[in-house]
């Protein structure tokens, strides 16, 4: 099992056979990135079959604050957050092609706390801004991802019954340690 | 205003109790959950206790705005119901009026067990259908319309809405705007909301007058002092018939003309009652739509709609303002999975709204998209 978490949200991936946080900046943690200019998806989730990248965003966030959150608002209605979601993806995987380590379908998954009307919408938005923008290429051999999704906590552990997703500020009991 | 409706045996229900607000009330739920017979038998409640005892006849009403097989009221009593068991209607209104009836499967009248109207002063409602009517206006008005086949192709909501919108203006335009600020306000709105004006003409010929209210300074008589006029300018002939405006465009403009011949009397009128409003609409048109309807509730009309529509129902959510006093009321129509029978929930927070149809189709296409691009994964 590998339990990753972004400030409130975790989520158990209780059939991962690897995953760590992919967005680390402090050089002196494991799997520290290290090129800044880079957009860096939140987790990297490895199965057996496949390849999962991760990015959490949580404006449903109890504790969000009012400024950020119109400033989250603005890039969403402005398409600039499409367009970051988009980017943290092609890089993600460009660091992770110059590893050597893409070697299963990828799928991109993104955990936004916002109500489903708007999921299918934004998840439409960012794939039509992904290689290869919706159009056929006759010459590509293989998929560049298998899937782009955006999910709410719900559709999420709706979906994924073996990757639980957890507001941890919604438990009654001390919180797990971060642990990857 | 109606306050309350209480529907046993009738029709899909089993035994439905809906209080609504007094601003505005949105209706959800599945095909088949019964929004259109919930939104009709209100509207026949409000009819019949409108009109008077006698004058109205329910049996009539009810058969020909529900239209059930044979026209034969009998068939209006819920599948299923034990014979000899009575369907029931009964709805509360403001000011205490109050209507109660039941049928059975056999009867051949319905029976009105309660019937309040002492304080007056309750107007007949408006039904607005699902189809557009203003392209039918002419068809059904004509007095060579063949009225049997009319009655035939359309449920009394149909016809009732085309003789509300052939009643004349009792006084001219101008002055209704000058006599009543309050109208004068919504409806210069409504006009430059949909950039122009839709008139009945003879022989229910319609056309819409593009144009919109612009303030113009104007001497007084004297000419001594200029003041300000609200004015219609038209844009010079252009003028069009009423079929080569936008559908959803042709629906506000039912809302204009009402307004205008004052069916649709803010603060006096009857419910405003609309299936659907967001059929054949661009979406673009809903913000304004729900605007419109905001603004009508913000002036004493009782409005009661069934949508299907996500982006209607989020605009009620976004535009509604408290301060204003803006009211709406979600009420969502579900069938429990244990007994069959049709249940409704309602909430004054659209996010408490459950179940909540509209949001379950957008997350049945999320289930899909995993399905076939994820297998499963996760799973």
């Amino acid at each position: 099992m590998t339990t990753l978490r972004e400030s409130d949200l975790q989520i158990d991936f209780t059939n991962a056979v690897g995953g760590f946080v992919f967005d680390q900046m402090k050089s002196t943690l494991p799997n520290f990135h290290g090129i800044a200019g880079m957009h860096r998806v939140d987790f990297l989730v490895e199965f057996e079959e496949a390849i999962v990248f991760v990015e959490v965003k949580d404006p449903g966030n109890p504790k969000a604050q009012a400024k950020g959150l119109a400033s989250f608002h603005a890039d969403l209605n402005d398409g600039t957050l499409s367009s970051t979601f988009a980017s943290k993806f092609i890089d993600s995987f460009v660091y992770r092609w110059a590893e050597d380590r893409v070697g299963k379908p990828i799928h991109y998954l993104s955990l936004v706390t916002l109500e489903a009307p708007f999921l299918v919408n934004l998840a439409d938005e960012i794939a039509r801004k992904l290689p290869p923008q919706g159009k056929p290429v006759a010459r590509w051999q293989r998929s560049f991802l298998e899937n782009c999704q955006v999910f709410n906590i719900e559709t999420w552990n709706d979906n994924f019954p073996k990757w639980p997703v957890t507001r941890l500020s919604s438990l009654t009991t001390p919180a797990v340690p971060t642990g990857i | 205003m109606i306050s309350k409706l209480g529907l046993e045996n009738f029709a899909k229900f089993g035994e439905l109790n809906i209080n609504f607000s007094s601003k505005i009330n949105v209706i959800i739920g599945e095909n088949g959950t019964g929004k259109t017979q919930l939104l009709k038998a209100a509207y026949v409640a409000n009819a019949a206790l409108a009109l008077g005892n006698e004058q109205s006849d329910l049996t009539d009403k009810l058969c020909s705005t529900f239209r059930p097989n044979g026209d034969a009221l009998g068939k209006l009593v819920r599948n299923g119901t034990p014979g000899g068991q009575h369907a029931k209607i009964n709805a509360e209104f403001g000011h205490g009026q109050r209507l109660s009836a039941e049928f059975t499967s056999s009867s051949k009248k319905i029976k009105l067990t309660h019937f309040t109207n002492e304080s007056g002063g309750l107007n007949p409602p408006i039904f607005l259908p699902t189809k557009e009517v203003l392209s039918l206006y002419k068809g059904i008005t004509s007095d060579k319309s063949d009225k049997p086949t009319l009655h035939s192709l359309f449920d009394a909501t149909y016809l009732d809405l085309c003789e509300k919108l052939s009643v004349k203006r009792p006084i001219k335009l101008e002055d209704a705007i000058d006599q009543n600020p309050r109208f004068g306000q919504v409806y210069q709105k409504l006009v430059n909301t949909i950039e122009g004006r839709f008139r009945l003409g003879h022989f229910g010929h319609t056309t819409f007058e593009p144009g919109r209210f612009e303030e113009q300074r104007a001497k007084d008589q004297h000419q001594l002092n200029t003041r300000t006029k609200t004015v219609f300018v038209p844009i010079k002939d252009e003028t069009i018939s009423a079929q080569m405006a936008a559908e959803g465009v042709r629906k506000l403009g039912i809302l204009q003309l009402l307004l205008e011949n004052q069916q649709l009397n803010l603060g006096g009128s009857g419910t405003l009652i609309w299936d659907e409003p967001e059929t054949n609409m661009n979406p673009k048109l809903m913000r304004l739509l729900v605007e419109t309807l905001l603004e009508l509730a913000r002036n004493g009309q009782q409005i009661i709609l069934a949508t299907h529509d996500y982006v209607l129902l989020k605009w009620f959510d976004l535009l509604a303002d408290k301060g204003k006093g803006d009211h709406v009321k979600f009420h969502a129509l579900f069938r429990n999975t244990d007994n069959g029978q049709i249940q409704l929930e309602s909430t004054d927070d659209y996010l408490a709204i459950t179940p909540n149809a509209i949001t379950d189709a957008f997350n049945d296409l999320t289930k899909e998209q995993v399905r076939s691009k994820m297998g499963n994964l996760g799973k």
